[in-house]
């Protein structure tokens, strides 16, 4: 009986990656009333607190903190003050990155216009974002706690800017398990270079590597060892997998130990992931009607965000829990209108077709998509002659912009407003916490009651804040 | 699974212990439940939680404070709140359960009002007597009698203590493991290598005690043992070759790692091995050795983003340094104090910033490390700098008449010189001031010298008395150091290295209550790097500067004028700024401020040292100079001469080659006079210190030498190793069983307080405590008592019977299996193919992976593999990146040394099958492999087996096993040879030796057996 026992637990533990395949919930339930105390780390897992609103979130991540005033956050007080500083009641005793308190403003760098039924207004540098402006929420209000990058983009993806966290993603498949049954639960796709937070930003922190984002490669295998070595065969290798099985179970036949019989699906199902990777990668498939909304051709280069989201989209549609799209290259301290240009014209298509893709599949409404960055830009100008720079703009951690869609988030709305500097948040704010609930609570998860005991402290996603974001909720 | 998960099931054993301990030990340890209610676990929280804010460490409302039984007993300004006689009636449960908003404790107001459950838990406790139980870490350990055994079962104490156990609940222990597993296991827990088949052989052989006993001795006495042992340690002192954040730059502090591998191999005590680590610098007369050690809190993580504020992050390291003692040494998560008085335990956020103040008063210098070679290295380039300086004289031409020209020219530049030398007055700073809080101290010739905090930005102010006179203008010197960064004068160690930046100069003179601006103009440089002219630091921008370029390690000098002349009496003060204005740490290192008078002549800034210029001004006020002055100017001459070039060049060539070739991070305590004033931080936060802290340890663990509270490092390192410490043995002890067991005796390894798991077996716990501790903290013998015992050798094969009365296998009825760590299978597999290198130490290397691995870490750095056998060498060396570690290690749960890791993940994945299948390192491994047994068994398929199973799983095969494998590999041959399955290539070296399908069969084979479970699992 207690070896069943193990057995189930086991056979739990491996639905975090994978999607479970031989026990249905009803036993899954049973083994839980049997083996687990309330306490314990897996009771409260793999059972949505609530009904889920998405299956799935798409986080597009824009590292390096696009500007918001430049894009979302018009703010046509900023035009007046142009190369003014700004009031030392505004600033009081802040730190900043770079710049020094007095520095003067730097107006818009682009105009705004009205877009779609909800009229929102957008920069005209996102000229595809704003064919779906009446599909999205947009959060004017979000503020951090962190000004810089590898610290805020920690803060953002695990809720604690110190290290050893859990990240969103592996709360996302600790609390729900993963409906993939060939491909890992959580993961990370990168294009732009490499990110500041590094591996922390996906890590599964004190939680087991099992809930770890699996890094996606833009080039070769999509995963890392996917491929059979030189010279071993589908076939041979399929043949090697069945002697390690039944030297496995000799084993097993022997210590009676539950983690062989783990070690033994596991190979099958590398086996299987062997197929499903390339299968994954190969947009052959795919109408040219879609790669050209995303603005991809046949021949497209590896490795861009445009493709990335394709993947993103492919991945969901094959019941990948949480696909973190980091895209690099938002760090405008010089130049931020040149920066913007270059970097919308990478990433504003796809995102938007990214929308209205899932939209057309019917997989928006179980598909939570947010994007946004680690935190947002000064109105004030940044100019360094020892450092090259001018008419750039600083980190700014008190107010910026992200936007949401997907199931339970409403359509079209703006939530949020900043003062008329845009330097602070005067109507509904959001911090990350917030927006880490809302997340949680979308996929049917309560921030507050999905926890994982370590050092004899229940941990939180949110630490022991966040509240949902209300106003967005559907 | 977790640590927790299991730790959730420990109810059962719970209840029994407390009823073992009333009824067998109650004279040693009172019991903690009070009716079911136990104050660490279940009362302290409720008033953590809702009274200490009023009534706690923190403050004391009415009067009144909770946080001890004194302080409950004595009540508050409103007289007591515990009836003793009639405990019912206690003013505490009044107002606890009152229904009026005036009377009610917590008061609404406070919005923290308590549940029904948590006002019954109080109701409970304070009925039974409000006591406050001491946790049972927190007491003395005192040695337990050893339970007589009437049962023929054991080989030392430690099996009494678990038969005993065993016995209580109805269970026998398991058999003991056959001599093959036992060699595995061994080999593998003391060296975490496989064993030699010799040495399987042997062991088998020798069936008795002291064939055991030998073959564990010549365990601990191999090199590989401090080696994997060491590997455990670096777990836990976060160690890693970079930086952390962002640019996670390489970091050199390797030679702490092979200290402490060393170390376990020496042996030394557990005690002199800690205090190195804590305290080395500190010991009286340290060795290199001490002050290598002190890296152990060196390997915090470090920020060098540009936009930070570098204090910011140093008081994280101090955070991280104070979690990761507790968790090392005392078992206790101190960080939970940080933020508010920990709620479990009784440490007060005062108590945490006592503690954090003793790590906060250190610099966080880079040692150079000598050995003999270097040592003479260094004398003989010295001795070439001599010569070479010797022989400058003779490169100077000579004249039609062979005389050299030397003198003559030598003479013409002291007459081109004298006339524009000005006599400079060096000024002695009376106030001295970082506004950064760097470490300003005035070197024996006035010359100022900054170390200690080294922040981006910083403001130094000074302020000296010139005295009477008409000054026309100011010098600033900037000098080389060998403290500095490659050599100085500036303090950048990386980027510009050993640079400065200086954004403004500024000058003031302090009239009464105002300061009035000395206007300073025409300024001159001696040296200036490209776009940062002197006059950057006049134009009052500061994002402008003065630099002098990388790598200078050279005296230069920048002199402004005073455009107004100024006219001071003797007692006037000056004050001047010295505005520096960048990023990644480039300010001023070592320099020296002058005053002149000089009107006749304008001063203006030269490549002439000072001390050579004040000789020239002499010279033109017509006095002779000494021959030792002289000698002073004629070195100056030589040093700028156009004809000595090529030898000054390689004078400068050689003294770059003096700076350290090699340097680790360590600790340097601050002197008295640069004592560091720790803050008590408003929520942790760094930016909300409030009032100063005191310094020292937890109140509640002052019983330890109630009189002596330790104030610094040193003394901490030694409280921590008192006989009277009650945490310290058991932490460690409780670690080590977990090695050996897969699971401490406390589950928590790193939490021995109120939240922690409880002990399954105190006794022995203690004992072990003890033991150890009386042994003179003797960790190899403790290796040696864990693995002789019969409970260690114990089979762990399962049996049904047994297995449903202990699932957890929580009283130890039988062996565990348990998976090995990633450097641990990568090692092992390397090793029976024959290509694991053993040399040891040495600087991090970069074994296999695919280069992708490092694509996501910032700037995308190139992954280059290390070359010939470092490609080879064992895991603990692998150069680990922590924004991008080595992947295959991170995918068999290797913590990523951002944090102190206590215990290790065992997870079980597809990824690590994918690992052992398709991994560089493991097919290389395979095909070393299947070369090696194809030499050797090439025709005879049941030997190849058997010698297969030896060689990599220690033990001989069973028959079934035999027979899958040769139906597998006949399978294999057919395919092949009838073309239905491609073989791999084959080697080279076998290519005449072998066809392709038994090749292809061979290999497949050692390649199944490399990922066999039982390969990756200490049996």
């Amino acid at each position: 009986m207690d070896l069943l026992k193990s057995k189930l637990i086991e056979q739990r533990t491996r639905r975090h990656f994978f999607k479970d395949c031989g026990l249905g919930l009803a036993t899954m339930a049973l083994a839980d009333n049997l083996i687990l105390n309330s306490k314990s780390n897996e009771a409260d897992a793999l059972r949505p607190h609530y009904p889920s609103k998405v299956k799935n979130v798409i986080y597009l991540f824009m590292a390096g903190a696009p500007s918001q005033l430049d894009l979302f956050d018009e703010k046509p007080e900023l035009r007046k003050l142009e190369g003014k500083p700004l009031p030392s009641s505004v600033i009081g005793e802040q730190r900043f990155a770079f710049i020094d308190p007095d520095a003067g403003v730097l107006s818009p760098r682009f105009p705004f216009s009205n877009h779609g039924q909800s009229g929102a207004r957008l920069s005209n540098v996102l000229p595809h974002l704003s064919e779906v402006v009446d599909d999205i929420a947009i959060l004017k209000g979000v503020h951090t706690d962190q000004f810089n990058h590898a610290p805020a983009q920690i803060f953002l993806n695990t809720g604690s800017s110190q290290l050893g966290r859990p990240s969103m993603g592996s709360w996302a498949v600790y609390g729900l398990g993963s409906d993939s049954s060939d491909l890992p639960g959580f993961v990370v796709l990168n294009s732009g270079g490499g990110l500041s937070g590094g591996a922390a930003c996906w890590s599964s922190g004190f939680m087991p590597s099992i809930y770890s984002g699996v890094p996606f490669r833009s080039n070769g295998d999509p995963i890392l060892n996917l491929s059979n070595p030189n010279g071993i065969s589908r076939d041979l290798q399929g043949k090697t997998i069945d002697l390690i099985n039944s030297l496995n179970q000799e084993t097993f036949d022997k210590f009676g130990d539950p983690e062989t019989l783990t070690r033994v699906a596991n190979y099958e199902k590398a086996f299987r992931m062997q197929v499903s990777g390339p299968e994954l990668i190969d947009f052959s498939n795919e109408h040219d009607e879609t790669l050209d909304m995303y603005g991809l051709s046949r021949e497209s280069q590896s490795g861009s965000f445009a493709r990335n989201c394709l993947l993103a989209r492919r991945m969901v549609e094959r019941g990948v829990r949480f696909v973190q799209c980091y895209h690099t290259g938002w760090d405008h301290h010089s130049n931020v209108e040149g920066g913007l240009k270059s970097q919308c014209k990478q990433t504003d298509k796809a995102a938007a077709a990214l929308i209205k893709d899932l939209k057309t599949r019917g997989l928006l409404d179980e598909t939570l998509v947010v994007w946004g960055g680690e935190f947002g830009r000064t109105a004030m100008v940044e100019a360094s002659a020892a450092l090259g720079r001018s008419a750039g703009r600083d980190h700014h951690s008190h107010a910026f912009t992200m936007w949401m869609a997907g199931g339970g988030v409403k359509k079209g709305i703006t939530v949020g407003q900043t003062d008329e500097l845009g330097y602070y948040v005067v109507e509904d704010p959001v911090h990350i916490h917030d927006l880490q609930a809302t997340i949680l609570h979308l996929l049917g998860l309560d921030h507050e009651r999905l926890t994982y005991r370590f050092k004899g402290r229940d941990f939180r996603l949110t630490d022991i804040h966040g509240k949902l974001i209300h106003k967005i909720l559907a | 699974m977790g640590s927790d998960a299991i730790n959730g099931r420990f109810s059962q054993p719970q209840l029994m212990w407390s009823t073992f301990c009333l009824t067998l030990v109650c004279l040693l340890v009172t019991p903690f439940k009070v009716d079911g209610v136990e104050f660490g676990k279940d009362v302290r929280r409720i008033l953590s939680d809702r009274c200490f804010a009023c009534h706690g460490p923190d403050s004391e409302k009415s009067g009144l404070r909770l946080d001890s039984r004194d302080y409950f007993i004595r009540g508050g300004k409103g007289g007591e709140i515990f009836n003793k006689s009639q405990p019912q009636n206690s003013e505490i449960l009044r107002r606890i359960f009152s229904k009026d908003e005036e009377i009610l404790m917590p008061p609404p107001e406070a919005k923290k009002p308590l549940s029904q459950a948590e006002k019954e838990i109080l109701r409970s406790w304070v009925l039974s007597g409000a006591e406050y139980q001491k946790h049972w870490s927190f007491q003395p350990v005192i040695r337990p009698a050893v339970p007589s055994s009437p049962y023929e079962w054991g080989n030392n104490e430690i099996d009494h203590f678990i038969l005993n156990r065993l016995h209580e609940n109805g269970l026998k222990p398991n058999v003991e493991a056959d001599r093959h597993t036992l060699a595995r296991r061994l080999a593998l827990d003391l060296t975490g290598l496989l064993p030699s088949e010799t040495q399987i052989m042997d062991f088998v052989q020798d069936s008795s005690e002291q064939g055991f006993l030998k073959y564990v001795n010549e365990l601990m006495s191999s090199e590989s043992y401090g080696e994997r042992w060491a590997r455990d340690w670096l777990d836990l002192a976060r160690y890693a070759d970079t930086n952390g954040y962002e640019k996670d730059r390489n970091r050199t502090i390797w030679p702490y790692r092979d200290w402490v591998i060393a170390a376990l191999n020496q042996n030394m005590p557990f005690d002199q091995f800690s205090i190195a680590q804590l305290a080395g610098d500190m010991l009286k007369n340290p060795t290199q050795s001490d002050i290598i050690a002190t890296g152990f809190h060196r390997n915090t993580m470090t920020n060098e983003e540009g936009g930070i504020d570098v204090e910011e992050f140093r008081f994280h390291s101090i955070v991280d340094r104070v979690k990761t003692t507790g968790a090392t040494w005392m078992g206790l998560t101190l960080n939970c104090a940080q933020c508010h008085s920990h709620k479990y335990d009784p440490i007060s956020h005062k108590d945490y910033f006592k503690l954090f103040a003793i790590f906060n008063n250190a610099d966080e210098p880079e040692l150079e490390i000598l050995n003999d070679a270097d040592r003479i290295r260094k004398a003989s380039i010295s001795k070439q700098i001599l010569q070479l300086k010797d022989e400058r004289k003779s490169l100077f031409p000579k004249d039609s008449k062979g005389v050299s020209l030397f003198k003559s020219k030598f003479q013409k530049w002291i007459e081109t010189e004298k006339e524009k030398a000005v006599r400079w007055k060096i000024q002695t700073p009376q106030y001295l001031h970082s506004d950064r809080g760097a470490t300003l101290t005035i070197l024996e010739d006035l010359s100022i010298l900054a170390s200690g905090n080294k922040p981006n930005k910083d403001l130094y102010t000074l302020q000296f008395s010139p005295g009477n006179g008409e000054w026309t203008g100011i010098r600033v010197e900037v000098m080389p150091d060998e403290s500095l960064p490659f050599g100085g004068p500036g303090r950048a160690h990386f980027f510009q290295d050993g640079d400065f930046f200086l954004s403004e100069v500024e000058l003031h003179k302090i009239e009464d209550d105002s300061k009035s601006k000395i206007e300073l103009v025409s300024p001159t440089t001696s040296k200036a790097k490209n776009g940062r002219p002197i006059k950057n630091t006049l134009d009052g921008k500061r994002d402008t500067g003065w630099q002098v370029g990388n790598r200078t390690a050279e005296h230069n000098q920048a002199v402004y004028l005073f455009e107004h002349g100024l006219k001071l009496a003797g007692e006037d003060v000056v004050e001047l700024k010295l505005n520096q204005h960048f990023i990644h740490q480039v300010t001023l290192g070592r320099f020296r401020i002058s005053l002149t008078q000089s009107k006749a002549t304008k001063p203006i800034a030269k490549n002439i040292r000072h001390e050579a210029e004040i000789l020239l001004h002499k010279l033109k006020n017509g006095e002779e100079l000494t021959d030792e002055s002289m000698l002073i100017l004629e070195e100056q001459f030589l040093d700028i001469a156009q004809e000595t070039k090529i030898h000054n060049d390689q004078i400068k060539k050689l003294k770059n080659s003096l700076r350290p070739r090699l340097t680790t991070l360590v600790m340097k305590e601050r002197d008295e006079k640069h004592k560091r004033t720790t803050f008590i931080r408003h929520r942790g936060e760094f930016l909300k210190p409030t009032e100063p802290s005191e310094v020292g340890i937890p109140a509640f663990l002052n019983q330890v030498q109630p009189n002596k509270e330790p104030k610094n490092r040193l003394e901490f390192a030694q409280w921590l190793f008192h006989d009277k410490n009650p945490l310290t043995a058991r932490v460690y002890v409780n670690r080590t069983w977990a090695r050996f067991f897969g699971k401490g005796i406390v589950s928590t390894l790193d939490d021995l307080g109120a939240q922690g798991a409880s002990p399954t077996h105190p006794l022995l716990l203690d004992w072990l405590a003890e033991e150890f501790e009386q042994s003179g903290w003797d960790v190899k013998r403790l290796h040696r008592l864990i693995a002789s015992s019969a409970t260690y050798r114990q089979s762990s094969e399962r049996r049904a019977d047994t297995d449903a009365m202990d699932p957890l296998n929580t009283y130890y009825h039988r062996g565990d299996r348990i998976r090995l760590d990633a450097e641990m299978i990568r090692d092992s597999a390397l090793q029976v193919s024959g290509l694991l290198s053993r040399k040891m130490g040495g600087p991090g290397v970069f074994p296999a992976q695919d280069s992708s691995v490092t694509r996501l870490a910032y700037g995308s750095p190139k992954y280059s593999i290390s070359d010939g056998e470092n490609k080879y060498r064992r895991g603990i060396y692998t150069f680990w990146k922590r924004t991008s570690p080595y992947a295959s290690f991170m995918i068999f749960d290797s913590p990523s040394s951002d944090m102190v890791c206590t215990k290790r993940e065992r997870s079980n994945t597809p990824l690590q099958s994918l690992v052992l299948l398709n991994d560089v390192v493991f097919v290389e491994a395979a095909e070393s492999l299947a070369g090696k047994m194809v030499s050797r068994f090439e025709n005879d398929k049941d030997e190849f087996i058997r010698g297969l199973y030896l060689s990599v799983l220690s033990r001989t095969p069973s028959m079934s096993e035999v027979r899958k494998i040769k139906r597998f590999m006949e399978d294999i041959e057919v395919a092949v040879e009838n073309g239905t399955t491609k073989g791999p290539k084959i080697p080279v070296h076998l290519s005449e030796q072998i066809s392709q399908s038994k090749w292809t069969s061979y290999l497949s084979v050692c390649r199944a057996i490399l990922n066999t479970d039982e390969m990756i699992a200490r049996p």
